[in-house]
């Protein structure tokens, strides 16, 4: 069994003037079918143009998946960074998974990864490094940096850690709603993502917001979504003064009385129903 | 007393779910809005305009289910309904594919962040769905969204179960009242 890591450039013109999110699906689908029917396995990565697929399968079916790929006219510059023979494979089953710059919601899982990969990958070319730098940090992989900056990292292993999450004056958001198969939507969590998804909140403020029946039900929440990669955590001194002076309000509802009722009649009503 | 009415606009494919989904959860039965299919589409009726259900929360209060076809080519059925809606519902089926061009359309066409319309993403079908499959449908969905600067939730939702449609209103209630929460504060500086 083999493990290939692969790396790719989208085109970028498009001579049937498709967009670029037609050419992803189509690209995706091609080998979605032959994985399936051939017991490939692995993750399917976007950032941005670039993409990184890390395959796991027989040698036969991972060589025919690679050369089908490297003959498709939606993409370029094709190179294999990392080939090595595997007793059994780690993925479930094939995915894809986009990452966005910046954005930390991918981080334990591309943590993960530079690590199955770190010790096997060769590059070609210099391409290869300015590619692959948009999913890992190279000085990490290399491992000439430890993956936790001295003094302490953001990122916290909330399994090893004891005690419940404390974000006691720190500003929190959300980059993007759980998924369907990630954590069930309860009245709580709807109530809590919309207010986080829409704008920055001091913890503070959220908690007098009383969406959870305790303060460790919030928080216990609110580390759940970490854990998923989903939820922001700043300092105060990282906000604009803007932010700060609405972070520091006791919310006011605004008075829009229609709303407000209409609000209130369809909670009595969706509790009625229930029952 | 003034009249409170609320409109909830579902649009979707054919077979998404639409005409279950208001009848469910409406409390009267939709208007006779139904014409036999003349080609195959995986059933024998199919909605022709729009599906309309109503429901009455009380004396004076009302939300009005309003269930659209998702081609381009009813545009002019979206122009009816679009302005003043509480919620918007983008039902897709699962196991069509991801139709990128008709979800595309949609959201040119509604707008939902210039007009600040809460936007949901449900997904039908998909209690029996592969979890491989359902969890590309969803990362897909997610990219168009956010290449339109959207971050909505997705859910899947079972438009013949009630408990499901009634957590598709708690959501958009929640999401409502998230937006009146920002736009309170935003008036309460300077």
């Amino acid at each position: 069994m083999k493990r290939i890591a692969c790396l790719s450039t989208i085109q970028s013109n498009n001579d049937d003037g498709s967009s670029a999110s037609h050419h992803l699906v189509e690209i995706f689908n091609s080998g979605r079918v032959f994985n399936k029917e051939h017991g490939v396995t692995g993750v399917f990565l976007v950032a941005d143009k670039y993409l990184l697929q890390v395959v796991e399968g027989e040698m036969e079916a991972v060589s025919r998946l690679l050369y089908q790929h490297s003959r498709d006219p939606r993409i370029k510059d094709v190179s294999v960074i990392a080939n090595y023979v595997i007793e059994k494979p780690v993925f479930p089953g094939w995915t894809i998974r986009f990452v966005k710059n910046g954005a930390e919601s991918r981080q334990a899982f591309l943590d993960k990864l530079g690590k199955l990969l770190a010790k096997h990958i060769e590059f070609k070319t210099n391409n290869d490094q300015q590619r692959l730098r948009h999913y890992f940090d190279l000085e990490v992989l290399s491992g000439k940096e430890s993956t936790v900056p001295a003094g302490g990292g953001k990122v916290v292993d909330f399994q090893k850690a004891v005690g419940i999450p404390d974000y006691s004056g720190k500003i929190l958001g959300l980059v993007s709603w759980p998924k369907p198969n990630q954590i069930r939507f309860s009245p709580e969590l709807m109530k809590l993502c919309s207010r986080l998804v829409g704008t920055p909140t001091a913890y503070e403020q959220l908690h007098a917001m009383e969406f959870y029946a305790s303060e460790v039900a919030l928080q216990t929440q609110l580390g759940t979504l970490e854990r998923f990669g989903l939820l922001v955590v700043n300092g105060p001194g990282e906000l604009t003064e803007k932010q700060v002076s609405n972070g520091s309000q006791t919310p006011l509802p605004v008075k829009r009385s229609t709303s407000d009722r209409f609000s209130q009649v369809l909670k009595r009503f969706i509790a009625s129903a229930k029952n | 007393m003034e009249t409170i009415y609320k409109k909830l606009v579902i649009v979707g494919e054919v077979g998404a779910g639409k005409t279950q989904l208001i009848h469910t959860i409406s409390e009267i039965s939709p208007f006779a809005t139904e014409a036999r299919s003349s080609v195959d589409i995986g059933k024998e009726y199919t909605t022709v305009g729009i599906d309309y259900g109503r429901l009455s929360l009380d004396e004076d209060v009302a939300l009005g289910l309003y269930g659209l076809p998702g081609q381009e080519r009813f545009s002019m059925l979206w122009d009816m309904v679009k302005q003043g809606v509480w919620g918007l519902l983008v039902l897709l089926k699962y196991g069509d594919g991801i139709n990128i061009d008709a979800l595309e359309s949609i959201l040119k066409h509604f707008k939902p962040l210039e007009t600040n319309t809460p936007l949901v993403i449900g997904i039908s079908h998909s209690e029996n769905a592969d979890e491989d499959e359902f969890e590309t449908l969803s990362e897909f969905t997610d990219f168009i969204l956010q290449s339109h600067g959207l971050t909505v939730p997705i859910m899947q939702v079972d438009p013949r179960d009630i408990s499901s449609s009634l957590t598709l209103l708690q959501l958009f209630d929640a999401l409502n009242n998230a937006e009146q929460m920002e736009y309170g504060e935003m008036s309460n500086v300077g």
